[in-house]
């Protein structure tokens, strides 16, 4: 196996600004399939955009974003929708459709981008529904979930499609440690059973650490870090030191 | 979601039904949705009429003009082509007359198809129905306007024959004249007839007459200036052609007057049948015989004062028998004249008929004038209505 | 905006058509708006009775105020204030919604599942005011109609049978067809204005407030200037239509 076969994504010299405010700053790194890298860093540096820019919610400024073999920034609509559909994204506010109702939330993607039957996109609504345990809420709005509902849900749209890549946005944030650590066991159920690969942006170590392979810490817009907890643990960067460190 | 779309598709489908029933509504004020018949008329004028004007049957409204067919020559018409509704066909005939009337004061113009007889058959499709033009106000003015230069004409044989008059009442006078003159001087059948008591009252009468007859005159005249201006401020052609009747009727009666006038002075100096007896009776009636000529004589002076030959003896000049000398009367030219030129053609001229003449033509300018200025002809007519 | 507007042309006709998103939108846009529209629109008409009534009797013309009352609500009050309803109700709520998904990353999700959200989210909201507007707005000229008749009713016992003869007897097509469609224009007009606010707001919840009163005043302003201009085009194309 060469490198480019093994590598399912990767950042070569990003740089993104919104207006004057400069937010990466030539980032490079790459995530080899099946492995799950978290991305750590201080509130503002710029963790979300990374991930927006991986599926190309984003452009960048500056540098490739290749995601398997395809350079996504440079991609027409069509060929971008045939690689998104590889990946599966989950956002930090779940993002759910509030109009619709959980089981038309995972099911009007099914829809609108195969060709399948209906009966077999119930099928895959309960199955997927099934494994982040939800099956019997599938009648539901969003609003009458819970939180930890909603980011389970959120993570359910998220593997309608069997994706090869997840990326998700703050799997813990504004949940209780039990909770949290319920999603966790999702995401690592999701890894080791379907070998997905993974970004993880997060704040919560206690997560990064249970499902993280590698950790990428950023700094003021710079790659600041990337290597094992381990590694981190006893890295030159007192901020790095602190945020890897098991508070 | 089964609910949304049945409050959706209600929604969308009473939406849909409520704007086709509008322009149903719409359609129906118009009887576009009717079963129709199409049938042509023509007008020389459309007086405002265009595409979509209402046509009423017998003043149901049933149809609207669809089209107006534009001539290319003003010998042609407008060929309008009309919609009615199947339903009033019954009424519409081929005598149906269509004219163009008017909704209310100032409303809209429609077509009005009148009901035609019973007898007549119902107009067939795509027939061409008779008209009657729209009374147009110029057309009226116009009209009057005629009229009233034929009532000018009129007017005019008129005073032309209220001149002969005059000029036959002119020579009458003369004629006594000369008799009066005569009976001075005691000469001739005439003068001994003239002793007679019944010729003098009979001379007397037949200058009586001639005043009537001059009154008459005078009253003729005042009745056609009435006239005229009746005919001016009403204009209405029936009226007018009574009061032309009236005048010449008035005409005839003033003919038929000298004509009376002229027999009276026949009779008087003529020869008489009763001569002889008359002969007779001279020597007896002749002291009365100057008083008789006294008589005369102031008749005759009162004559020449009189307003109305006043101005006839003025003009002509008279010999006045305050200062008449016979011999000089008898040397004059015009008496020694063997065609009396008194009752020449000469006379015709005379001041009056002139005045006559003026009166008349300041008529004709007036309505000349009428006709050229629009503006008052209008305000004429409206003031007419 | 403007290029908001093109961009919104541009992709009604491309496959996809989302013709279930322009169906719930009508229901969202249009069944939703109407106990709104229907409710002014009988008020409306009943005032509009009231005043036309007693200055119309003044000069003996009682009978005209069906007639006044069905054109000036097909012509101008249906057509105007409907708008300006749905501008107001609909606008604010297309403007609220559209800038809430955007802060709640919900048309980021769309787009990363690969969905145009652009044309999921924007084009079938506008094409349900295109398509909804002349429907409310036919609502809005009935119940105006229905308005005036029971206040004409309660005056003078006129018959219903008579008032709709009276009201649509000076009505052209061209009276109503071109206002009332005139109103598609408008819907056009809410649709994207409070779309462009509601979809390109990123200011978090605090844009939504923004966004949806930003989408009302904008939309309304617009309607009201294109009114202007539709109704001199109206006039221009249906010269018997001006009264």
């Amino acid at each position: 196996m060469n490198e480019t076969q093994d590598t399912a994504i990767a950042l070569d010299h990003v740089s993104k600004s919104f207006g004057k405010k400069q937010v990466l700053r030539d980032v490079s790194f790459s995530v080899a399939r099946g492995e799950a890298i978290c991305v750590l860093g201080r509130s503002g540096t710029g963790k979300s955009v990374t991930l927006k820019l991986m599926i190309a919610l984003l452009k960048p400024d500056a540098g490739r974003i290749s995601i398997d073999e395809d350079d996504i920034t440079q991609l027409e609509r069509k060929e971008l929708s045939r690689v998104r559909r590889k990946m599966g994204f989950l956002f930090q506010s779940a993002a759910l459709f509030d109009s619709l109702t959980l089981h038309d939330n995972l099911a009007l993607p099914l829809r609108r981008l195969t060709d399948k039957s209906k009966q077999e996109i119930e099928v895959i609504i309960d199955h997927v529904l099934g494994q982040v345990g939800l099956a019997d809420d599938k009648g539901k709005m969003p609003v009458e979930l819970s939180g930890g509902m909603q980011k389970r849900a959120g993570l359910a749209r998220a593997l309608v499609f069997e994706p090869q890549i997840l990326l998700i946005d703050e799997p813990s944030s504004g949940l209780d440690r039990i909770t949290a650590s319920e999603i966790d066991d999702l995401l690592l159920e999701q890894k080791t059973k379907h070998h997905t690969t993974m970004v993880i942006v997060t704040h919560d170590v206690h997560c990064a650490r249970r499902v993280g392979d590698r950790f990428a810490v950023l700094d003021q817009g710079r790659l600041a870090a990337l290597g094992t907890p381990q590694e981190l643990e006893h890295h030159e960067n007192e901020t790095v030191r602190m945020l890897v460190g098991e508070s | 979601m089964w609910n949304r779309n049945i409050t959706i598709g209600i929604f969308v489908v009473a939406g849909t039904a409520l704007f086709t029933l509008a322009i149903f509504l719409i359609g129906n004020q118009h009887t576009a949705f009717a079963r129709h018949i199409e049938l042509y008329t023509e007008f020389a004028n459309v007086d405002g009429l265009a595409k979509g004007s209402k046509v009423s049957v017998a003043g149901f409204d049933s149809g609207e003009v669809t089209d107006i067919a534009v001539p290319n020559s003003p010998s042609s018409r407008f060929r309008l082509k009309l919609r009615i509704e199947q339903r009033v066909r019954g009424l519409v005939r081929t005598d149906s007359m269509v004219t163009i009337a008017t909704e209310g004061v100032v409303g809209d113009k429609f077509l009005l198809i009148h009901q035609g007889s019973a007898t007549a058959p119902e107009a067939a499709p795509s027939s061409t129905l008779p008209s009657t033009e729209p009374i147009d106000m110029a057309d009226l003015l116009e009209k009057s306007t005629g009229l009233l230069n034929s009532a000018s004409g009129t007017m005019k044989t008129v005073a032309d024959k209220l001149n002969g008059t005059l000029d036959a009442v002119t020579t009458t006078v003369d004629n006594a004249n000369d008799l009066v003159v005569g009976l001075k001087q005691g000469k001739g059948t005439i003068g001994m007839l003239l002793r007679d008591e019944t010729t003098a009252t009979n001379v007397r009468q037949a200058v009586v007459n001639a005043k009537q007859a001059t009154t008459s005159l005078n009253h003729a005249s005042g009745q056609a200036d009435a006239l005229v201006s009746d005919l001016q401020s009403r204009g209405l052609g029936q009226r007018a052609d009574q009061t032309m009747s009236n005048v010449q009727s008035a005409a005839r009666n003033l003919d038929a007057t000298s004509q009376q006038l002229h027999q009276t002075l026949t009779t008087a100096l003529g020869p008489d049948e009763q001569g002889v007896d008359a002969a007779g009776n001279i020597q007896e009636s002749l002291s009365n015989l100057n008083q008789a000529t006294g008589n005369m004589a102031e008749d005759t002076e009162a004559l020449k004062h009189e307003f109305f030959f006043r101005g006839f003896f003025k003009h002509r000049g008279y010999y006045s028998l305050a200062t008449l000398d016979p011999t000089t009367y008898r040397t004059d030219k015009l008496f020694t004249n063997t065609g009396n030129p008194r009752a020449g053609s000469r006379r015709r001229n005379s001041s009056s008929e002139r005045r006559m003449e003026a009166k008349f033509y300041l008529r004709r300018e007036r309505h000349r004038s009428i006709e050229r200025s629009p503006s008052l002809a209008m305000r004429r007519s409206k003031a007419l209505w | 905006m403007t290029l908001f507007g093109l961009k919104v042309i541009a992709n009604v006709f491309r496959f996809p058509f989302e013709l279930d998103q322009i169906w719930s939108q009508m229901g969202e846009v249009g069944a939703r708006s109407l106990p709104l529209v229907a409710a002014s629109g009988l008020a409306l008409g009943v005032v509009m009775t009231l005043h036309t009534r007693s200055t119309l009797v003044t000069f003996g013309a009682s009978s005209m105020i069906p007639e006044l009352q069905s054109l000036s609500f097909f012509v101008e009050i249906g057509p105007l204030v409907a708008a300006l309803l749905v501008s107001g109700r609909v606008g604010a709520s297309i403007g609220a919604v559209l800038a809430n998904m955007r802060a709640t990353e919900q048309i980021d999700a769309i787009e990363a599942l690969s969905i145009d959200s652009f044309k999921f989210l924007v084009v079938p909201r506008v094409v349900a005011c295109v398509l909804v507007m002349p429907l409310l707005t036919t609502f809005m000229d009935f119940c105006g109609l229905l308005g005036g008749f029971v206040s004409e009713y309660a005056m003078s016992h006129l018959s219903l049978q008579l008032y709709v003869t009276r009201a649509f007897t000076g009505v052209e097509w061209s009276n109503f067809i071109p206002p009332t469609l005139k109103t598609a224009v408008f819907g056009f007009i809410i649709g994207t204005v409070s779309s462009f606010f509601g979809y390109s707001t990123n200011e978090g919840a605090e844009g939504i407030g923004r966004a949806a009163t930003s989408s009302v005043v904008v939309s309304s302003l617009l309607i009201i200037l294109a009114d202007v201009i539709l109704v001199k085009i109206i006039f221009l194309v249906f010269p018997e239509s001006a009264i």
